[in-house]
């Protein structure tokens, strides 16, 4: 199942080990950077090395979808595993990008 | 283990012990007005007594020695060896205690999530009452404890992590100004008869209800969360907001966010994640209640 931004549901996580810390979707396997939590209606992102967090209702949510599948397009990466093992620079980049635009808000501690 | 309904539990002469859910209390002290105190807000929750495993074992005395006992006479909190909190009036003695407690509980209890918030409940479903000082949170709680709903907490939601549950911390509910009279109004008989003259205004204590008291053992999970905004002359607004929005005011007010980190955003996720989440702007308490009230009956 696939939530309508194109973020995967924690459905689809925990069904995916490898792509998995407890259940939990991590982004970038082995260098791991980001949490991303799927409320259903939106996402939270956790960024581990700021201490960040992020919140992206929609459009941010979709919008974030969309950057992450361009860089990843770019980049010849299979497109049917949206955010797992995808690089922590497109995940930054993308943040940053939204981030910018005041798509999204940030607890910064 | 502790009593069911006992109220605070004598230990010795001068030590009582007390359940306020998540976390037992004993308190050592020689001044007869805290004791007094402390058996009406208290009297209905389980008594802690000999051999309870006790969370906050705490001092509250008179520490003044020549003159001073006498003019101005002031008391001080002790935990451990601590003395964390400034002196307060020998008369603030049961205000000092609730702060005390308070601290304690912000700066030690990191295997929960500690929330700034208020938290009541229907049957296991809880709404979260997440809000900065000064939004009207615990006049909020305090109204829909007068018309039902079973107060968990007025100060800290306790978050299980292994469970997403909260737990109660079933404290005094701290009143302030305009709220004294009105809860007085409400709830004849249980804001503490003495008020308190701070630098933050005049303060009540109000004790949980008895139906409050009676489930101080049972967790509920988070069925809502309404961010109360109080302003004089505000219009009701009831607005859903997304999840993400509610888990930034949440994570904003929480007290251990940072300091449980990556663990602390995934404890939040699940306590929330299914929760309707809103925006609850007023400048009336029953339209407030009603709104909340609607909230639960939508389901």
């Amino acid at each position: 199942m696939t939530a309508s931004s194109g973020i995967r549901t924690r459905a689809d996580v925990v069904q995916t080990p490898m792509t998995t810390v407890a259940g939990r979707l991590v982004l970038a396997r082995g260098h791991e950077r980001y949490d991303v939590r799927d409320l259903g209606d939106s996402l939270v992102i956790f960024d581990l090395e700021t201490r960040q967090t992020f919140a992206l209702q929609p459009p941010a949510s979709t919008v974030f979808a969309s950057l992450i599948a361009e860089a990843r397009a770019g980049a010849g990466v299979d497109q049917g595993d949206l955010l797992a093992a995808t690089p922590n620079d497109q995940v930054k980049n993308a943040l940053a990008e939204l981030q910018d635009s005041g798509l999204i808000t940030v607890h910064d501690r | 283990m502790t009593g069911e309904a006992s109220g605070p539990q004598r230990v010795n002469g001068r030590e009582f012990g007390w359940s306020i859910g998540a976390f037992n209390v004993r308190v050592r002290t020689n001044l007869s007005h805290l004791r007094e105190s402390a058996a009406f807000i208290y009297g209905r929750h389980p008594g802690a007594g000999a051999g309870t495993f006790i969370d906050f074992p705490v001092r509250v005395d008179s520490t003044d020695i020549g003159p001073r006992r006498i003019f101005r006479p002031r008391v001080t909190f002790q935990i451990g060896e601590r003395r964390p909190l400034y002196p307060a009036p020998r008369r603030h003695a049961p205000l000092l205690l609730e702060s005390g407690i308070n601290w304690a509980i912000g700066m030690e209890m990191h295997g929960y999530l500690l929330l700034h918030a208020a938290v009541v409940a229907r049957g296991d479903q809880a709404a979260v009452l997440p809000a900065p000082s000064g939004s009207g949170k615990s006049t909020l709680a305090a109204g829909l404890m007068a018309s039902g709903w079973r107060l968990l907490a007025d100060e800290f939601a306790v978050i299980d992590p292994a469970t997403g549950r909260v737990h109660p911390c079933l404290k005094a509910v701290s009143l302030k100004e305009a709220a004294i009279p009105l809860m007085r109004d409400r709830l004849p008989g249980e804001v503490l008869p003495e008020v308190y003259h701070t630098v933050r205004g005049r303060i009540g204590l109000l004790r949980p209800s008895a139906a409050s008291a009676q489930a101080i053992h049972s967790p509920a999970r988070i069925r809502w969360v309404i961010s109360p905004q109080f302003a004089h002359g505000q219009a009701l607004d009831v607005q859903r907001v997304p999840r993400c929005e509610a888990f930034i005011t949440m994570a904003s007010n929480t007290f251990n966010y940072t300091i449980l980190e990556r663990r602390g955003f995934h404890v939040l996720a699940d306590a929330m994640g299914q929760a309707d989440t809103y925006v609850l702007s007023h400048g009336d308490l029953d339209a407030a209640i009603a709104a909340v009230d609607r909230i639960a009956a939508d389901g």
